[in-house]
């Protein structure tokens, strides 16, 4: 009788540190649980404000930079949760600290039968469970959940907030663009696409050192391009990479980044243009020696007028080897035309621009609408309002087509066509002001 | 409470862990009616006696070394001899001999006369001031309770108890004991400078007309026997494998990585002072006075098992004087202590 008593106390004794385990272990699995949750929904928040705030290179690194610590910050819980499990001598030996009982469940756990038996294993097992009452689980250990639990609370406020401010970001960026209208951005080149739903290939104006800077950057590009293995390649490629991630994270369409490319209406075989503006019958043609903007330039009065920056990149170079003969002395003596179509892109004579000669204003009447083929120049770009800092993605506005009316007329370059002598004055002093 | 007049039983069949505990605090106390302070210096006499080893006491002349082991000879009522150690000592002078005796009728017959060794209690004053061959002839007397002389084993009476007093200065003319005799010693005791009001009482206890008297806590028939049967009970206090392994793990850890001395099997914690400025670690007896100490600590705590903090309570005493430093050690002050509190606390975050 008194042996099953002793094996009953031993057998209590056992059971209490079982139970005092399992709520250590439980902790520790809680505490793995609530951290690695509480990491990854942070994690996923950044991720998701950087694909919504950034530019395609930015938010690939910051993404990368994230789920890196994101997954070290993990296998630190793990860890942790690990050594923080017991096993049933730790569990012993953990209660006898805290429970200040020096060994004693320790010692009663690694009894061996014989040991059990013996006269002081007797004692050991009654000292230890007159004991019991030191080492319930709840005194050993009195939490139920882990702290971590508060972290994942945390975490879900923060990511909450961040989802909240980034939207409100994202909407005050939105604000500021007008409608159909988009800024092109190139670095430090100023360069407004004439269409605001601007298209791959689409034509652009700039002023003689834009175009310049045009030639330089598209030269530079094009070795680029010709060495795969360059830093840009593998640029262009994780930026495209990024791009189409941050779509799909954010459901923002972005339009393909546009291919920026100088040539001329014989199409600039050196650039290799993949659009080519649809030849325009032109006097410029018949000047067979010329090519490009710099042959029409040649034609004085009778042909599209060359800008004075068509005629300077020309001279420059880059890429544009294929117009030698286009100078802007010629330009300015020969052309009937708007000198300041180099502003506005239209090459034949059409004046759209400011700060060009009045004297130039008036010639004799196109013999039909005038094309835009003084230059074809397909943007090698990411298109950005305005206030958009360098880098950020760009807002896209909504494509609208609406009908014209019989009193519209398309929107393009107007031929020019005969004055009658009383108007021209008005029509100097008009453009003068 | 036992003492003499409580005889009659077989001791050992009375004796419990509160039993123990009783007869050690009262000790204790009778030690301490002659012995001012040292309350440290007495637990550790008194432990290593009834875990069964030595004690090698180390103090300056005149803190009470040679009062204190004279007090517990008298308070256990043990038969009690004192050695002086000097110079000239023989092995014979401690051991015995054998010599010529004439018998009643006139023969002469070889008779092996028992030196001072012949006793439950001995007293080796100043051990260092004899020759290491002198010193040696304790080996087997404290390791095996035996004495070899002129070819004939006489064994020793248990309990047997050798406590050895080392004086730390006055160093010329002395001899270091050699690592084997040190390693005999289970704990090796320090005594300091008392306190000023240590020193108070030491004045008004010795001074006086009246000496302080001890009363013998067991009566001289029995105490042999009783001091047997709790040697006995301490051996039976359970340790749980994990607190061997600590204190199996704080002995390797004082043990320089040397894999001339100590094998391929490395100890898995590294000391940075041990390896710098260790030349031999503890040995395996090392980790037996650490067990058997605990266990003493444990019963006078009323526990049937040891603890971690047990072990802690003695690695000191029983390992400063197993530690061999280097002349790096010397050079930049280093003692053993300082080597056994970094052990411990390189050791205790890898308990269970």
């Amino acid at each position: 009788m008194p042996q099953q008593a002793h094996e009953q106390k031993l057998w209590l004794i056992l059971f209490q540190l079982r139970a005092i385990r399992a709520r250590i272990n439980s902790l520790a699995a809680q505490y793995f649980a609530f951290s690695s949750l509480a990491i990854i929904i942070l994690a996923a928040t950044l991720v998701l404000a950087a694909a919504a705030l950034m530019s395609p290179l930015a938010f690939l690194l910051t993404a990368l930079l994230i789920t890196l610590m994101a997954l070290i910050s993990i296998v630190r819980v793990t860890r942790v949760a690990v050594r923080s499990s017991v096993s049933p001598i730790k569990a012993a030996s953990l209660a006898d600290e805290r429970a200040g009982l020096k060994g004693r469940l320790m010692t009663v756990l690694s009894l061996g039968d014989a040991r059990r038996n013996s006269e002081f294993g007797q004692f050991l097992v009654e000292d230890t469970y007159d004991r019991r009452n030191e080492f319930e689980p709840i005194k050993i250990e009195p939490r139920w959940f882990s702290r971590s639990i508060l972290a994942l609370a945390g975490s879900c406020l923060v990511a909450l907030l961040l989802l909240r401010v980034t939207r409100l970001a994202v909407g005050v960026r939105r604000m500021p663009n007008r409608p159909n209208q988009v800024i092109a951005e190139l670095g430090n080149l100023d360069i407004r696409p004439a269409d605001p739903a601007l298209e791959p290939n689409a034509e652009i104006y700039a002023d003689e050192t834009t175009m310049r800077k045009l030639a330089n950057k598209l030269a530079s590009a094009k070795n680029d391009q010709a060495d795969n293995s360059s830093v840009s390649h593998w640029l262009n490629q994780a930026r495209r990479f990024a791009s189409n991630l941050q779509e799909k994270l954010t459901g923002q369409q972005h339009k393909p980044p546009l291919e920026l490319r100088l040539t001329d209406k014989d199409g600039m075989s050196s650039l290799n243009p993949p659009y080519r503006h649809p030849p325009i019958p032109d006097q410029n043609e018949s000047d067979g020696d010329d090519k490009g903007v710099a042959k029409s330039g040649s034609d004085g009065g009778t042909g599209p007028t060359p800008s004075p920056a068509v005629g300077q990149l020309a001279q420059g170079g880059a890429g544009l080897s294929g117009i030698p003969n286009a100078q802007s002395g010629q330009a300015s003596s020969s052309d009937v035309g708007s000198p300041e179509s180099s502003a506005t892109g239209a090459g034949d004579g059409v004046s759209h621009g400011s700060g060009a000669d009045p004297e130039h204003l008036f010639g004799p009447p196109a013999s039909q609408p005038m094309g835009t083929d003084t230059f074809k120049i397909t943007i090698d770009a990411q298109p950005s309002d305005e206030s958009s800092t360098a880098g950020a993605p760009a807002y896209i506005p909504p494509k609208v087509r609406v009908p014209l009316n019989e009193q519209q007329s398309a929107d393009e370059p107007i031929a020019r066509a005969s004055v009658p002598p009383g108007d021209q004055m008005t029509i100097k002093r008009v453009f003068e002001r | 409470m036992h003492n003499e007049s409580e005889s009659g039983a077989t001791p050992a069949e009375r004796l419990s862990i509160g039993d123990f505990a009783r007869i050690f605090r009262r000790a204790q106390s009778e030690i301490h009616k002659v012995i001012v302070g040292h309350e440290r210096a007495v637990e550790e006499l008194l432990s290593a006696l009834f875990a069964g080893g030595h004690v090698l006491i180390e103090g300056v002349p005149g803190t009470g070394k040679t009062t204190l082991v004279k007090t517990l000879g008298l308070v256990l009522n043990l038969s009690f001899n004192r050695i002086q150690f000097t110079v000239d000592l023989m092995p014979a002078d401690i051991t015995g001999t054998r010599v010529i005796i004439s018998g009643s009728d006139g023969r002469r017959e070889f008779s092996f006369q028992p030196g001072p060794i012949f006793c439950h209690i001995l007293l080796g004053d100043e051990i260092n001031r004899a020759t290491p061959k002198t010193q040696s002839a304790l080996l087997e007397a404290m390791a095996e309770l035996q004495v070899t002389a002129g070819g004939t084993t006489y064994p020793l009476p248990p309990p047997y108890f050798v406590m050895a007093t080392l004086n730390p200065i006055e160093m010329e003319g002395t001899y270091p004991l050699p690592e084997a005799q040190l390693d005999r010693f289970m704990f090796k005791v320090r005594l300091g400078y008392p306190g000023e009001d240590e020193l108070v009482k030491i004045i008004n206890a010795t001074t006086g007309p009246e000496e302080a008297g001890v009363t013998p806590v067991f009566a001289p028939d029995e105490a042999a026997e009783r001091i047997e049967a709790l040697k006995r009970l301490v051996r039976e206090v359970i340790v749980a494998p994990a607190v061997e392994q600590y204190a199996a793990r704080i002995v390797r850890a004082t043990q320089p990585d040397n894999p001339r001395i100590i094998g391929e099997q490395r100890s898995p914690v590294k000391v940075d002072v041990v390896n710098r400025y260790v030349s031999f670690g503890a040995s395996p007896r090392g980790a037996l006075a650490l067990i058997m100490g605990a266990k003493v600590r444990a019963l006078l705590d009323g526990r049937a098992n040891i603890a971690y903090e047990d072990i802690e309570q003695f690695a000191p005493a029983a390992l400063e004087h197993r530690i061999m430093l280097n002349y790096a050690a010397h050079s930049d002050n280093v003692d053993a202590a300082t080597i056994v509190e970094q052990v411990i606390k390189a050791v205790r975050p890898t308990r269970v």
